[in-house]
Order: structure tokens, then sequence, then C-alpha cells
């Protein structure tokens, strides 16, 4: 380090030393007559240029014959002027509307919209404004082409499911990199205790972020090499602005929430009926029978848990500037009560970001982002969780004790059948979960223009995040029986990268552009958790684990990774319409086996905007570039130290230690590589009133990272090798249309985007020529030629109207009465073909309306909780769906619900029953809002608004929520529901000023 | 720009990166070790057979499984919880290919028996390295380790191979894997081994153990007589009756093991007289979970009716009641007299409720085998006076006679004691053994493999009905195309 910084100290030495010819200067301001500092200044057809200093002032030596001075900013349409004879000229930059100067941020650096050869998408803040998301990640729902977003459940700390142009891997993480501010976040899941894993980007808050951009092809992404390779989310967060007066922005909103849609359930006469039938087709023990199924109670348990949620959240931020200062400090609070009782979640948190001019040439970046997110928890996902349970749990009893209160005794139906488990209500009321995320993102950045053309950087991010969930079941739950059970989980990640990179704007004039980029990067992160439960608790308050009688469990664990790169990247214009972009990093991680330790990750792009050729002057089409790229990333999400084989201690017996063997070794394992190329359009037509992209792409993923199951008798049951490949090809269009300009103006923005995947290779461990198929869970296939997620049950052949048993097709397409595993065939797969999302958006004076909704289409979703417990005829005692109504009997014989019978499988087995379109439409978001202009004397803007999320579900899918999936998708959930909790419908009111 | 300055600083950019490589290999897995740095050390076998010992008490072995699935299957109980999902399917069986309680017996088995397998092998090259393993160690870890491979495979085959019987040579039992796997270039994919030449390896284990374990084994590890008594129960298992008479035989005479005083002795106190071998729990050990299980079963009424109701005949029933006596059963009565119960009328069993929580989890103990003693005379020699004798020890020490004022009667013990002309014929003196040992050894993972042996009706159905044999995983059989389901019901 020492050696760099002398270096290039004598680098500035240098450059004091050239000689003057004929000099121009002068002022650069915006149409608020505010300074421009960063304008690139140079001379046309010569390699002179310089950039304008903080107060926007710049000057530059004219060469011999030239004259003519071209000014250049981001976000401002370019100038050029005249300078012929002039010593002193000011120039006023209009900024641009047509949004191709727009800044995108590309990692390591920015560029221009309009010069972008790779596929990224954005949105700003304005997709964060007056939605109400718990978690940043959910307000990208269908925004982007190719980004599909699925929640894990609707509970508020849900982890997103994020796939960028599909599902690359199999065994390997498919979430993409979350960066902020340049800082790579941990990619370890949130704590994963009662179901569902929880988001651990809970803490960012939405409200801070100015921009998200998603870097979606190898073009893109390969700057991030070996992590690059599921695509990149680079999170931009506000900033001030030097010489600006301060701006305040005060916002809150609050509303409420309810569920969007319930289980349909049997009634407590409808179920003792059901239940009655089932006995009696199995000729069952009479003693069970209920006597007077119509005089039973009735309980609706859903009722009994639900409740209207409430949200609100406040917001406020100042930023602004001095000549050598900038800063934005952004607080929030939000406070919200699902519609779970006793669920809620309260975030608070802090950003501070500062920026000092330390001279000309040096400037210091600091920014600190504390928050803090208390989240009361429920379980969901199993069939013993509170909301599962509400199904099944027998709805012909009457709850309540003498006093009103929920009984905690065990619940006996009139039949005299004892239910032997806790009751819904005493599930969600006496189990208590309380999950704290602490998190601290910190970033400090040195940028030093050494030269007017190289600029060194330097960032150091840190990130800290900790997790302590206690837990607490009381007695009269089932974890807690007899007396209490308690644990506690305490995780914490520490993760650092720092980068050093050297910007070289290599020479800039009008024939020319060239800039370049080279640095590398480490990366850093180690993880510690700790685990300790106890049990016996004198009361069900206490919580801690100090007052338990016994100590039954304690544990902890580490591990560490490391990542180092070396990155560069080149872009080169020629007289502003051919563009060639050279992108490149070499990376080594710690999580591979010794033999393939580091990988090269090359993208070539090239870009050509037609709309600047003279022979391409169409009336009408402003803008219109095509582009092209291909490259490599890679995929190294397969956790840390899989190519080892390890054998685990811990395992003891008679208090001596021992170990197991876990795993087998595997040195040659490596990244995934991800094989893309890409090809695209961007374009504006009619003064901009159209503009949009589309794409088409190809991205082979290659030595996909398999946990090939093997024949457990082996020792093992799963082997990570690097075999296989998964290709993912599909089309993207975004679509913004101005139809009304005017008084009255109506935008439409429409985005989608195909995906078609195809497994082309997997392993053949058993060497018979053949890759081997194999199966998750009994019914997700994988097999070379097909999707992955493949759907591969028994097809249902309805039921036999003479006897109410359940067919099912053999492969011979015969019908048969047994499902047997021998006839499973693909049957669909779990990946949408088609998804995308839409807005409309209408302005009159000044109202606004705008209507998002967002789709997907073209994939199947099994409904695991009814054929596992209330889809299932009455095959156990559990209450079921009102459908089951349907089953057959000698009066009803034509239907496809099977007769019931009690303890014994009539139809549920696994087959296509269970398996249903997903495909769905929905009303994401629905905003009205008015704003005040220039109100009172610090003529504050003023917005109030009323928004309505989740309004409306076209779907024909039966369960509560097409838009959930089990996590991890990639593990025995893949394309399955289980008791998720829904969406909630969430209506809000608020304001937003701003002086 | 072309100038050295700017070479100089992107070199010093690139100097940063020396000592890259020590950057990368710093993380260090503190949490495992790779297979190649154990198995090298006497002590290293140890901790290897002290995993597998604690894999033994994993819930998907002896710590539920192996001890609930032949009271569910066979039928003495009924689970009707919710903690254990799916675990009603395996009681009513309603097994499918899939199921995650046949499925992870199976794989849990199989990892044991690979280490074991791991450390079997490993013992020769150790001997040569480490003077530490003496030969009597190498006996002892050589002993421990097949003797455990033997247990796992007779548990396999029992549980998902066709009964014993005469067609056992043609009919495939389960892979029979005698060699570590542990890279991936030894990987097999067996189809298995028929289930004749499955037994043919448990004996060899089992004689090879019982040669060379020590008869004074720490408690809680396998020791001779622990052999013993799984080679005694395989015998009696392949109705081989000579030889299930001569293992049990050495048990009854070895001296050391005797009926305790009451039943509940033996779950209750460490280290009972009755007791041959045992897997200990201690505060460090987590329940596999047998207990939670039977706190959320109920008793089936056939283990009632024709089991503790009818342990005691009806002629000595009414000879009792004439004498204005009651009997207790001391294995179900609640108590009546000091002590609890082992089994509560209609909920679920004690025998997993010692006081502290840290329930040892029984494998063998005595009055199995007197009882094995008494019907495979029997089986040899039809009625006889040993046999009767053996079997009244058992019922003598769980069966009390009281009067009124609940004192037991001096000579109570002659009205539940059967005598020789009690049985016509061989067949009522096997039925009352068998009767006794169902309800000696209820809810101890017995029940499913006397029916087995004796070709009885299992709720209902044929003993060799595949629906009784839990499925071998469709995870096996997707992953292994030379495995093929070979139960019909499948």
């Amino acid at each position: 380090m020492k050696k760099s910084i002398a270096s290039l100290l004598s680098l500035l030495l240098l450059a004091n030393c050239l000689n003057a010819q004929t000099k121009v200067a002068g002022s650069i301001r915006n149409s608020l007559n505010e300074p421009l500092p960063g304008v690139s200044v140079h001379v046309r057809n010569a390699p002179a240029g310089t950039v304008t200093n903080s107060a926007g002032q710049y000057s530059i030596e004219m060469p011999p014959g030239r004259d003519v001075l071209i000014f250049k900013l981001l976000g401002y349409s370019i100038q050029e002027i005249d300078v012929a004879g002039s010593s002193s000229v000011d120039v006023v930059l209009q900024e641009s509307t047509s949004g191709l100067d727009e800044v995108l941020v590309v990692g390591f650096g920015e560029q221009s919209k309009r010069r972008v050869t790779g596929a990224i998408s954005s949105v700003n803040e304005e997709a964060f404004e007056n939605v109400s998301v718990p978690v940043f990640q959910r307000a990208l729902q269908g925004q982007m082409p190719g980004v599909v977003l699925t929640n894990a459940s609707g509970g508020l700390d849900a982890e997103s499911i994020i796939r960028i142009r599909g599902t690359g891997s199999i065994s390997a993480g498919n979430q993409p990199l979350i960066v902020v501010d340049g800082l790579i976040l941990s990619d370890r899941p949130g704590s994963w205790t009662m179901g569902y894993p929880t988001n651990p980007f809970v803490g960012i808050n939405a409200n801070d972020i100015a921009s998200v951009e998603v870097l979606k092809d190898a073009a893109a992404a390969a700057i991030y090499g070996s992590r690059g390779s599921n695509g990149v989310i680079l999170v931009t967060t506000k900033t001030g602005a030097y010489h600006r007066r301060p701006k305040v922005n005060i916002g809150y909103y609050a509303g409420f929430s309810e569920i969007t849609k319930r289980y349909d359930l049997l009634d407590g006469p409808e179920y003792a009926a059901l239940f009655n039938a089932a006995v009696v087709s199995v000729g069952g023990d009479s003693s069970w029978l209920y006597s007077s199924p119509a005089t039973e109670p009735s309980t609706d348990w859903q009722d009994l848990l639900l409740r209207k949620g409430f949200v609100q959240e406040s917001n406020i931020s100042v930023s602004g500037g001095t000549p050598t200062t900038k800063y934005y400090v952004g607080a929030t609070f939000r406070d919200e009560d699902a519609y779970l009782r006793t669920i809620g979640l309260k975030r608070y948190s802090l950003r501070a970001n500062f920026g000092q001019r330390l001279g000309e040439k040096v400037s210091l970046d600091l920014s600190f982002n504390p928050s803090r997110v208390v989240d009361q928890r429920a379980g969901n996902q199993f069939k013993g969780s509170a909301f599962g349970r509400a199904t099944w749990f027998a709805p012909n009893v009457n709850p309540f004790d003498e006093n009103g209160h929920i009984t905690r005794d065990e619940i006996v139906t009139s039949n005299g059948r004892e239910w032997g488990t806790a009751n819904p209500v005493v599930v969600l009321e006496d189990q208590w979960m309380l999950l704290t995320t602490s998190k601290m993102l910190t970033n400090a950045n040195l940028s030093w223009a050494i030269l007017p053309k190289l600029r060194f950087r330097s960032d150091f991010g840190v990130e800290f995040n900790q997790e302590v969930e206690s837990r607490k079941f009381g007695e009269a739950t089932d974890f807690g029986y007899p007396d209490g059970w308690a644990d506690e989980l305490n995780q914490q990640v520490f993760n650092y990268n720092w980068s050093n990179q050297l910007d070289w704007s290599i020479y800039q004039n009008h024939a020319h552009e060239m800039a370049a980029t080279f640095g590398m990067q480490l990366a850093r992160e180690s993880f510690h958790g700790s685990y300790a439960e106890a049990s016996g608790f004198p009361d069900d308050r206490f919580t801690s684990l100090g007052y338990a009688a016994r100590g039954k469990d304690a544990n902890s664990w580490t591990t560490e990774s490391a990542f180092v790169g070396w990155f560069a990247r080149v872009n080169y214009e020629i007289k502003s319409k051919y563009l060639l972009d050279f992108t490149a990093r070499y990376d080594g991680s710690s999580r591979f086996g010794s033999e393939n330790r580091y990988g090269f990750f090359p993208a070539l792009a090239a870009g050509w905007i037609l709309s600047e050729e003279p022979f391409f002057k169409i009336k009408g089409i402003d803008f219109l570039k095509l582009r092209s790229s291909i490259g490599l990333t890679g995929n190294a999400d397969i956790g840390d130290f899989t190519y080892r084989s390890s054998v685990n201690y811990g395992p003891e017996y008679l208090e001596r230690p021992g170990f197991i063997i876990q795993s087998l070794e595997n040195e040659s394992l490596t990244w995934e590589k991800n094989l893309q190329w890409d090809a695209g359009m961007d374009f504006g037509f009619w003064k901009n009133r159209l503009h949009g992209s589309f794409d088409f792409f190809i991205k082979d993923t290659r030595d996909l990272l398999l946990g090939v199951p093997v024949p457990a008798t082996n020792g093992v049951s799963f082997l990570t090798q690097n075999v296989g490949r998964v290709r993912n090809q599909g089309f993207e269009f975004l679509l913004a249309a101005d139809v009304l300009r005017g008084n009255f103006q109506w935008t439409i923005q429409v985005n989608g985007a195909t995906l078609k995947n195809e497994i082309l290779k997997l392993a053949d461990n058993d060497r018979n020529g053949a890759d081997d198929d194999f199966v998750t869970n009994s019914r997700m296939l994988y097999r070379t030629g097909q999707s992955i997620g493949s759907f591969f049950l028994v097809e249902y052949a309805g039921v036999n109207p003479a006897n109410g048993d359940a067919l099912f097709y053999n492969l011979m397409d015969s019908i048969v009465t047994t499902a047997s595993a021998s006839s499973r065939k693909i049957v669909g797969k779990a990946i949408p073909s088609f998804t995308g999302g839409f807005t409309n958006t209408f302005r009159f004076k000044n109202f606004d309306l705008s209507a998002f909704f967002h789709f997907k289409t073209g994939h199947k979703i099994y409904v695991e909780h009814d054929q596992l417990y209330i889809g299932h005829n009455m095959a156990s005692n559990n209450n079921q769906l009102k459908s089951q109504l349907n089953a057959w009997t000698e009066a009803n014989p034509i239907t496809d619900v099977p007769q019931a019978r009690l303890g014994s499988t009539n139809g549920s087995q696994p087959s296509t029953r269970y398996l249903e379109e997903g495909s769905f439409l929905r009303l994401n978001h629905l905003t009205f809002g008015h704003t005040f202009n220039k109100l009172g004397r610090w003529e504050t803007a003023l917005r109030v608004f009323a928004a309505a999320q989740n309004l409306l579900t076209i779907t024909g899918f039966s369960s509560p929520d097409p838009d959930v999936e089990f996590y991890p998708p990639d593990d025995s959930g893949q394309g399955a529901v289980r008791y998720n909790l829904p969406a909630a419908r969430t209506y809000t009111f608020g304001f937003d000023m701003n002086f | 720009m072309k100038n050295p300055a700017f070479i100089l600083s992107l070199f010093s950019v690139l100097s940063l990166s020396t000592g890259c490589q020590k950057f990368l290999d710093a993380p260090e897995s503190t949490d495992s070790f790779p297979i190649d740095e154990v198995f090298k050390t006497a002590d290293d076998l140890d901790a290897a057979l002290a995993g597998v010992y604690d894999a033994l008490q994993n819930g998907h072995l002896w710590g539920r499984n192996l001890l609930i699935f032949p009271d569910l299957i066979g039928g003495n109980a009924e689970y009707t919880g919710t903690g254990y999902f799916g675990l009603e399917r395996v009681s009513n069986l309603q097994m499918q290919t899939d199921d995650w309680y046949a499925e992870n017996t199976w794989v849990e088995a199989y990892k044991a028996i690979n280490q074991l397998n791991a450390i079997l092998a490993a013992l020769d090259e150790v001997e040569k390295q480490d003077l530490t393993l003496t030969p009597e160690r190498t006996r002892r870890i050589a002993g421990e380790a097949g003797f455990l491979r033997g247990m796992l495979y007779f548990e396999l085959v029992r549980l998902f191979a066709s009964p014993y019987g005469e067609n056992s040579g043609q009919v495939l039992g389960v892979p029979l894997m005698l060699e570590p796997i542990l890279k991936k270039e030894d990987f097999q994919y067996p189809s298995g081994a028929t289930v004749e030449e499955v037994y043919e390896q448990i004996r060899k284990d089992l004689e090879n153990a019982r040669d060379s374990l020590p008869e004074d084994a720490e408690r809680g590890r396998a020791g001779k007589y622990a052999a013993t008594a799984c080679l005694a129960r395989m015998a009696f298992q392949q109705r081989d009756y000579p030889n299930a008479m001569k293992w049990a035989g050495e048990l009854l005479d070895a001296g050391t093991f005797a009926l305790a005083p009451t039943p509940q002795d033996f779950f209750v106190s460490e280290g009972s007289v009755e007791e041959i071998w045992v897997l200990v729990n201690t505060d460090a050990d987590q329940a596999g979970g047998v207990r939670e299980v039977y706190e959320a079963s109920r008793i089936r009424d056939d283990l009632r009716t024709a089991g503790y109701d009818a342990v005691v005949t009806s002629a000595q029933l009414t000879s009792i009641q004439t004498a204005d006596y009651q009997v207790v059963d001391l294995r179900c009565d609640p108590g009546i007299l000091s002590g609890d119960a082992l089994i509560w009328p209609d909920t679920s069993t004690k025998k997993y409720e010692d006081e502290d929580g840290g329930y040892d989890i029984p494998i063998a103990r005595l009055a199995e085998f007197v009882l094995m003693q008494a019907e495979a005379l029997a089986e040899l020699n039809g009625v006889n006076q040993e046999s009767i004798d053996l079997l009244n020890q058992v019922r003598q020490r769980s069966l009390r006679v009281i009067d009124t004022l609940k004192n037991e009667v001096p000579n109570g013990s002659d009205f539940i004691s059967f005598k020789i002309e009690d049985f016509p014929d061989v067949k009522a003196l096997t039925e009352s053994i068998y009767r006794e040992r169902r309800v000696e050894l209820a809810f101890e993972g017995n029940y499913l493999h006397d029916l087995m042996r004796l070709r009885k009706h299992v709720q209902g159905l044929p003993y060799d009905d595949c629906h009784l044999r839990l499925p071998i995983p469709q995870r096996e059989i997707d992953a292994n195309g030379n495995l093929k389901p070979q139960h019909p019901c499948y």
C-alpha cells in the first residue's frame, strides 16, 4: 500500500509539468443555477480533456486549430459549444429527459444507460414509494423482466426467493448476490426454525434506497466473477449532494391488513357427518360414530387465529451539502402486526451517508447503517404450526371453558375421541418466538483523482449481522409438554470486503472514448452460531433458559470463507455509436478444492447505436441500440468446505467423544460455470413516448454442483460433484409508453419474460452409459432433457363410480387401483414459463392513480397439505376442505373425490390429484394520491395517498396463495405449498412531505 | 498516459495480492476433519466406535424406530399423536415407499455399517503404527465392530426383507456391505444378498464377536454375553431351536444374570442384575424419542384382551376368586401395590420413564432368554417340566396374588403357576409362552418378530404379507438401478 501511494505521488508531480496553450475557463451550472461538479469537458477531435471541480469550474487548454468544446455529464444532455476567441465560457446543462443518460450502477463503477452493453434492469426509488413492504425485496416483485420473486411465505419476515433468468443450479444456491453500496452481503440465509427461513436483509430500509440495478447477463455480472452467475442485485442508497440546501422528507403511512384467502373448511356438523360416513364405509367401530352429527357444535379455528392486522411506518430524512460536505441521514420506524394474532415485526433503522472533500482531488465517503428488527414469529409450513393446525383440528368442539377462555385441556369430541394435542389457539398463544436481528452495514470509500483521467478508489465495507432467536413453548403445547421447553439460537455473521481500483479514462474525444477499470477485491466471512435448550420451567412466564430445571443440549459451530479476485473492465466507444466492452475477473475461493482454487471469468460485449448512423435517421426513432454479449460467470454458493471429506465430531458415547463419517472428499470440486449469451435492443420512439428493451438469452450452467443422491448403502446419501449442465433460455421485454401526455397523462409500463429450462446433462455414477435420473422427495424428477423440478407423479384417474375407489393410470394408461411408484411419470414442471408485470399510471392535474399487476404462468404447484391432511377424503380424523363433501357415495357416484374411508388410503397417495395449475394474475398494488405544491413559507410539497396491496388475485389455484413456495425451492419442497402463510391484503393511507 | 507511473500504480494494486494464497488458506474448518486424518490410531478407532454407538442411540435406530416398529406394526399399540408426522401410517400399515421412518432407518443403519467397516479395515494398518493397539485391544475393537455390524444387519433383514423361512436362500434380503466406502471411487451399486446370506453374515460376525469380546465389558458396551444374546435371538428367529437353546442356555448358566425381583427393576435401576446389554443414555445424550412416541400412542385392545387379560387363565382366575383373593400383574396394573406399573391400561408404557428422564435403551435382558429357553425346550422336547418352570419364574415375579387387605398371599404363586397337566399338548404350552413373551417384552421391539417366527397373522394379515415389512426406500431404488423393490405392495 505504501508503495502504491508513493508511486501515485510521483505521478502527480509529472502531471504538473504539462505546458500551456490557449486557455478557456468557465463554470457549469444546471437549470437551478447550481454548480455541477464532475462534468467532463473535452475538445472535439483532440485528446485534451478535463472535469469540473467542486464549484463547477473548469479550465482547459485548447490545442491549435481546435475550437469546439464538448460538455458531458450523466443525466444531462450533451452540449457542444464553439468557443473560438473566447477565454471564458459559462454553460448551463439541461437535465436529460430521455432517460438514456440516466446513470446505472454497474458494479465497481457507473455507466449511462445509453452506452450500457450488458443486460441490466433497474428501478429507482419510486419503486419503493407508497408500497408497504416489510422487506425491501418484495417491492421488486414483477418489476423487472426476468427477475422472478416468490416469497417463502406471506409471513412478515419470510425469505424472498429470487430467480434471475431461471434456475441454473440444482444443488448450489440460486439466490442472486446482493451488493449494497459496493459491499457484497453474506449469502447465508437467515434463522431457519419453525418451518421457513427468515430474510436476513429485513433490516435494510426501503426508504433509503435510491436505486436497484439487477445485473442479468454475463457481461454485466462477470465483474463479480465466481459469484455472479445467479445475477447480482446492486442496491444503491441515497446520498446528499455538494452545494445543495437541506432537503427534508417526512413520510408516514398507516393501515390495516387481512389474510388474502382462507381455507374453506367443513363446519362441525359437516365434519361429523363425513366422519360418520368414513367410519361406516370401513366397517369401523360403531362407538366412534357421532350420534347426531347435525347438532354438533362448530368452531372456526381460523377465526380464532386471524385478526385485522395493523401497520404503520414513519420515515424522516434530511439530505444536502456544503461545498465540501454532503450528507444524507434517514431514519425509519416500522411497526406491523400481522393478520395472524400475536405475530408482528418492528424495525428501527438509521442510515447516515457522508461525503467529505479533502481538497480538490480527494474525497472520502462514509456510511453507517445500523438497524434492528424485532420479529415476533409463529411457525408455518408444517402441520403442527398454529396456522396449519387450524385447518385440520376438530371443528366440532367448543373450545371455551365456562369463563369464556380458550381451554388448555385436551380436546375431546363428543364421540369420545381424544385429540391428544394442543389446539391451534394454544399453539399460537403459548408459543413465544422472538427473533431479533441486529445489522450494521458500514462503508468507507476513498476516492483520489490522481490525474484528471486517473482515479484511485479504495472501498472498505463491513457487514455485521446478529440474529438471536428465543423460543419458549408453554406447558400446554406439544413441544412444551409437560413443564415447558425453551431454546435460544444465536448466529453472527461478520463479513468484510476490501477493494482497490484504478479508473482510467484512457482517452476521450469525439471519435474515440476509452476507459478502463482495474482492481482487486478481498472478501472474508466468518460465521459463528450457538444454541442451547432447556426444559422444566417453574412457570410459563419464564423465558430465559437459566430458570429451567434441566438443560439438555448446548452446541456451537463456526465456519469461514475467503475470496480474492482481480478484475478489469475496458469500455471503448467509437464515434458515440460503436461500443465494445471487455470485462474479466480472476477469482479464488477457499470454498473450493486445492486442485481448482482459481477461475477466470471473462466477458465480451458489443453495441451499435443505430440511431446515430446518418443512414438511419428515421423520423420517430430517437434511439435504437443493438447489443450482444457473451461471457462466463461462476456460482460459488455451495457452502464452506464442501470439497473436503469430513468426519464430524460431536457424537459421544458414555461421555467419551466420538466421530461419524459425514461426507466423502472431492478435491476437484469447483464453481459452477455459467456461459451466457445475450442479444438485446434498447429503443426510444416518438420523442421517447415509447421506449424499452428486448433481450434474448441462452444461459448454460456447466459443471453443475450437484448433490447427487447415491445409494445410502455406501454410508453417505449424497455426493457433491461438478457434473451436469442446465440451460435456461428466454426472451425478455420491457415497454414503457406515454399513451397520453399533457394535462391528463397516462403511462403504461409492461415487462415480461419467458423461460425455458432444460437439463442437458447429469451424472452417470453407475457408469452404465446413460445419465442417472434422480428423484427428490419422491416426486421431483431430475432427468436429462427435462426441466429442473419436473413433477414425477402417478396420474390420478378419478373415482370408480361403482365402489368409490380412487383410480390411477399405470404406464400403459390402463386404469388401476394402486398408485405404484413405478407408474410415476412426468406431469408438469414447477418453474413458470412466463412471468412479468404491468403498471398503469394516470395523472390528472395533481391527482395520480397507479395500478400494478404481476403474473406467473406455465407452472404447477403441488398442494401437499391437501394430500397429507385436509384433502384426503377423511383418511384420518382431520378436518377436511369443503371440496371433500363431494366424496363418493352411492347417491353421488359421479365425482372425483373418492369414498371417505377412515384410516385407509383411498386416493391420498401422491398423485396428480394434488397437482394444480399455478398461474395467477395479481393486483399487486393500487395507489391513489394527490399532491399539493408549494405550501406555506417553505414551499412544501405534500402528497397524500391511499394504497392497497394484493387487492385481487385471479387464479384457478385452490389453495390460499399461488405466489408462495416452500423454501428451499431446490430441496424437498420444490414446487409445493404446505401451510405457507398467504400474502396479506393491506390498505394504507399516508402522506409524504418534502421541503 | 503510457507512463511508468501508471504501470507502477497498477502494479501496486496488484501487489496487494501477494499473500493471497495465504488469505484463501486461512479459513479453517474447526468443526470437522477429513477422513484421512482419522482412523490412524487406536484412540481414533475407539472414537469411531463411540460415534457408532452414538448413532445407534439415534431416533432412527434404537433411540426410537427399532424399538417402536415391531410393536406398532405388530399391533401392540397405535400411534395417535401429531409430534411424529406420519407415524400413524406405520401403525396403520399405510407406509409408502418414501416413508420417512423407514428411509431414515435404512440410511442411518448403513451409515453406521460403513463406519464399522472402516474400523475393521483399518485395524491391520493401525496395529503396525500404534503400539497402544495391543492384541487385546484389537480383539475388543474388532469384536465390538463386528458385533454392532451383525446387530444392524439383523435388524435390517428382519424389518425390510421377507421373514426367514424355507426359501430364504432364494429371496433377496438387504444389500451386504462389508468393505468401507471412503471415496467416491469406492461406490457400489449392490443388488442385495439373499436372506440366507445375510443371516450367514450375521452369524459369522456375532460368533467372532462372542469369541473376541470380554465377559466383563464396560456397562453399555457390547461384551461377550451381548453377542451370545444376539446369537440366541438370531437362531430363535430362524427357528433353529437347538442353537437358540445353546445360546440362551449360556446366558442362563453364566451366573452373571438373574431375573430381578420385580419387573420394574430393570427399567428403573441402572445395572440391574437382569441386564445383559443396554445402550446407556447419559446427560450428554438426547433421547431418541421412544418415550414421546409411546406417550402419544394408545394400546390396542388386542394387547389387553389377548395379552394381559389372558395371561392368567380363566381356571386360575376362578380359583383365585374362589379364595377371595385378587391377582395383580405388576407389569400392567397401576399402583395397587407399591411401584408404578410398566403399562398403563389405556395409554402407554412406562418402560422409558426413568426418574431422571435419561432412561437407558433396553436391548437385551434375561427374561427374554428365560422364555426363549422355555420355548426352545418345548419345541424340541414337547411338554416338559423344565420349560414350565422357566415360564413360571417369569410369571411369579410379576403376578402377585393379594388378599382383601392388599397383602401378598404367602403361597400366592401356586395360583398362577402352570403345572404340567395344564398343557394337553405342546401347542398349548408354546402358546402360553408366546403370550407371556408378548406381555413381558411389550414395547421393547419384539412383538412383530415373534409373530413372524411363529407365522401368525399380524393385524389380520398373513405373516408374509408385504405390508408388514418396511418398504425399501424409494430414494434408494431411485439412486441404485440394481436394487429392485422386492415387495409387491410398493
